[in-house]
């Protein structure tokens, strides 16, 4: 081992030019003083080496896929993959995240990151097994579904233990959600990353490691592992993640979390509810409890479909965003047909949610008479038609007729349609959304100021979610957030919580963990904290990193993610808004009945956000100031540049 | 090469393998733990197999439950199970 390798990392990134051929590394070394590793670094190479001009699908853009400090090693939740690239939605940053097994991998293998660019004159595969480099051709994968492509590689590698991230036709005909499927199931859902992949003819990424990963302080290491992982065991969301996953949380969120028919309301009917619950969905179909690397959690399952339409499905990985995306959203009462949607986005390589957001738009547009039976290829877009979604899957995968139409994401696909129906295209900054933006009231903030362009995993607080259903976790939030109410559907002080979130989400992200071993709906006393990553990162680094560095670093990578979005998307305050529709309709049903989003109040909120974050409260732009204690100068050069700054 | 066991509650997670490797190396390296997790994906099951010899690159199980501390609650019965037919390990001999 080299002499200024600092431990934890594997020490190198990957660089590989589709175009030429070219293979290379250099040491991560390079960028470990100022950055964390995963989304971090991730963003610092993106930044440096995408300009304005570049768009999502041209050869130039790069997609970086990153793991962490942290990850393989034994710190629970320590298997995730942090991928960045121009984002097909808002042409701002787009990252994603993905579970399973290629992160350990990929550092097993000796790689911290993988840097793409260029694209290839025929479709190849990428293929690691440790210090062995390849492009292999992937012609006979193309076209492929995700499914095949992982059997195929193994099979023609003879070895069932490689890790494949792969794309499926949606990824390879440019479907805006299309996305990248780590083995059978896992997905890097937002942000397209799949149509990235697929425009530089990279069909996948195969990687085998038979290396090690390296702390600094193993005895410390393995205590501070062994604590966190015996507090995720003692976790609240414990119990139901490990027996059914986040379809465990459907019943405590209904009314909550569960957009019904298009974001027309936010609960959903009883009889909805106990079909798309554990009640049916789990108790009829699950058959096992799965999980990915080095998690207690295993908060992934195993679902067969023995009978009926849809007998013979067989599938790993659902989630509770298909039940909301597609069950809740499109008003679908049939939990065979949602383990079915939830196999063909896999293995046709499609987001759930942003593939749900065209679909169910289209599905209202249609109610309303805005679309007909001629728009729509002759399918009746009626709630509850689980046999039309399932055939628009497939339209939208290869981009056939109406389907090429949605394959644009709601918003882009109101653009062509008119007629009135961008008003029922429910995206942030352009992707289409999971989450409603009026209340919880935090977490629809978090979710609008996303510089990916919506999600919730990025800077939605789950304390906001969870607010007045406990006085005990109230009162500890209160405390931990330095506010006076948690009430959801109050506005006071939400920035806080929008900050807090944004800070831990960021270090999960760059570390890497899951977000469900870390704080976000559960609590401080068992789940990690930005001080226990702190001590964890600083016995396997072998740095000292406080809680303060961490900080500092959640907050320039959030800088340089805004910084990024006003260069390259010219991003705004205005990107920073709901959509009109969230204002104008009240909720109709359910615990806030009634409650109607406030555009002065909402504006109120971002005033004070932006004027914590040491931003310009009217305009949002960054301040010099701001940008100077991050240790941005250059970022504020280029802003400088643009007169996309402001002094102070 | 042994036998792989079929488990019923397994979930693949594969931390006895990290948490095996880091017993016997100090480092996190599951290519020469003891135990390995078979993971048939498509099925939705997985096995165990527990080398009691050095082999391919592999080091000998010494039965000390190490890697049962990093496994998820639910499963750390079959998984000790599994050592005592298997190893010299013995639930409550540490």
């Amino acid at each position: 081992m080299s002499a200024e390798r600092v431990f934890g990392y594997a020490g190198k990134i990957l660089r590989v030019d589709l175009s030429t051929g070219s293979i290379s590394t250099e040491p991560t070394e390079k960028y470990t003083k100022k950055w964390l590793g995963g989304r971090g670094i991730n963003m610092q190479i993106l930044y440096d080496e995408l300009k304005p001009w570049m768009t999502p699908y041209e050869p130039a853009n790069r997609m970086v896929l990153g793991s962490g400090p942290l990850t393989g090693t034994l710190a629970p939740g320590s298997c995730r993959l942090d991928i960045a690239s121009k984002n097909p939605f808002s042409n701002g940053v787009g990252t994603s995240n993905v579970g399973g097994f290629f992160a350990p991998e990929l550092k097993y293998a000796g790689y911290d990151h993988i840097v793409l660019k260029g694209k290839a004159k025929k479709p190849v595969y990428l293929w690691i097994h440790d210090d062995h480099v390849e492009l292999r051709d992937a012609r006979a994968l193309w076209g492929c579904s995700t499914w095949d492509a992982y059997d195929l590689i193994r099979e023609q590698m003879g070895d069932e233990d490689i890790q494949v991230l792969s794309i499926g036709p949606a990824g390879e005909n440019l479907v805006r959600s299309a996305c990248l499927i780590a083995n059978r199931s896992r997905a890097a859902g937002k942000c397209g990353m799949g149509g990235i992949m697929g425009s530089k003819n990279l069909k996948a990424i195969a990687v085998r490691g038979t290396g090690y990963v390296e702390v600094a302080n193993p005895d410390g290491f393995v205590e501070l592992a062994r604590k966190a992982w015996q507090g995720v065991e003692r976790s609240g969301c414990k119990p139901g993640m490990s027996s059914i996953g986040t379809v465990a949380f459907v019943p405590g969120c209904k009314g909550l979390l569960t957009t019904y028919k298009n974001f027309q309301d936010l609960d959903i009917p009883d009889e909805l509810l106990k079909e798309l619950g554990p009640e049916t969905l789990g108790a009829r179909y699950q058959q096992r409890q799965m999980g990915c690397m080095l998690c207690p959690l295993h908060c992934s399952n195993f679902h067969k479909i023995d009978e009926g339409p849809y007998a013979g499905v067989a599938t790993e990985g659902y989630e509770m965003n298909t039940t909301v995306d597609f069950g809740t959203n499109i008003a679908l009462y049939s939990a065979a047909a949602m383990i079915k949607i939830h196999a063909l986005c896999s293995e046709l390589g499609m987001d759930v949610d942003a593939t749900s957001g065209p679909i169910s738009w289209a599905f209202d547009c249609y109610e309303r008479g805005i679309l007909n039976r001629e728009d729509t290829d002759g399918l009746e877009l009626k709630w509850g038609n689980h046999d039309a979604v399932c055939e628009l899957l497939q339209k939208i995968a290869y981009r056939i007729g109406f389907g090429d139409i949605l394959a644009e994401g709601a918003k882009r696909a109101a653009d062509i349609i008119g007629r009135g129906s961008e008003y029922y295209a429910m995206h942030q900054k352009g992707q289409d959304l999971y989450e409603d933006l009026r209340v919880p009231v935090a977490w629809a903030l978090g979710t609008a100021l996303s510089t990916r362009a919506g999600g919730h995993t990025t800077s939605s607080p789950g304390a906001d979610v969870l607010g007045g259903l406990d006085p005990e976790a109230d009162a500890m939030w209160k405390k931990i957030l330095d506010v006076k109410t948690v009430d959801p559907m109050a506005y006071e002080d939400k920035a806080k919580f929008v900050i807090f979130q944004e800070r831990q989400d960021q270090i999960m992200n760059s570390t890497i963990l899951c977000l469900y071993v870390g704080v976000w709906f559960g609590s401080p006393a068992n789940l990690m904290t930005l001080n226990d990553i702190a001590e964890v990162c600083s016995v396997a680094t072998g740095r000292k990193i406080t809680e303060g560095d961490l900080i500092q670093i959640a907050d320039r990578t959030l800088n340089l993610e805004k910084a990024f979005n006003v260069l390259h998307a010219n991003l705004g305050r205005a990107d920073d808004l709901p959509q009109d529709r969230f204002f104008d309709e009240s909720i109709k049903s359910g615990p806030f009945a009634g409650f109607q989003l406030s555009r002065e109040k909402f504006n109120g909120m971002l005033d004070e956000y932006y004027a914590l974050r040491g931003w310009d409260p009217e305009t949002g732009l960054q301040t010099k100031e701001c940008l100077s204690k991050l240790d941005l100068v250059d970022v504020a050069k280029d802003l400088e540049r643009v007169g996309k700054i402001v002094s102070g | 090469m042994p036998d792989i066991i079929e488990t019923v509650k397994c979930v693949g997670c594969r931390s006895c393998e990290v948490a095996c490797s880091f017993h016997h190396k100090k480092l996190f390296w599951p290519a020469i733990s003891s135990i390995e997790v078979k993971r048939w994906e498509k099925a939705g099951r997985f096995g165990i197999v527990v080398h009691t010899q050095d082999e391919k690159g592999r080091i000998a199980c010494d039965g000390c439950g190490f890697c049962i501390d990093f496994c998820t609650n639910e499963v750390r019965d079959e998984l000790a199970a599994i050592l005592e037919k298997e190893t010299s390990y013995r639930k409550g001999a540490k």
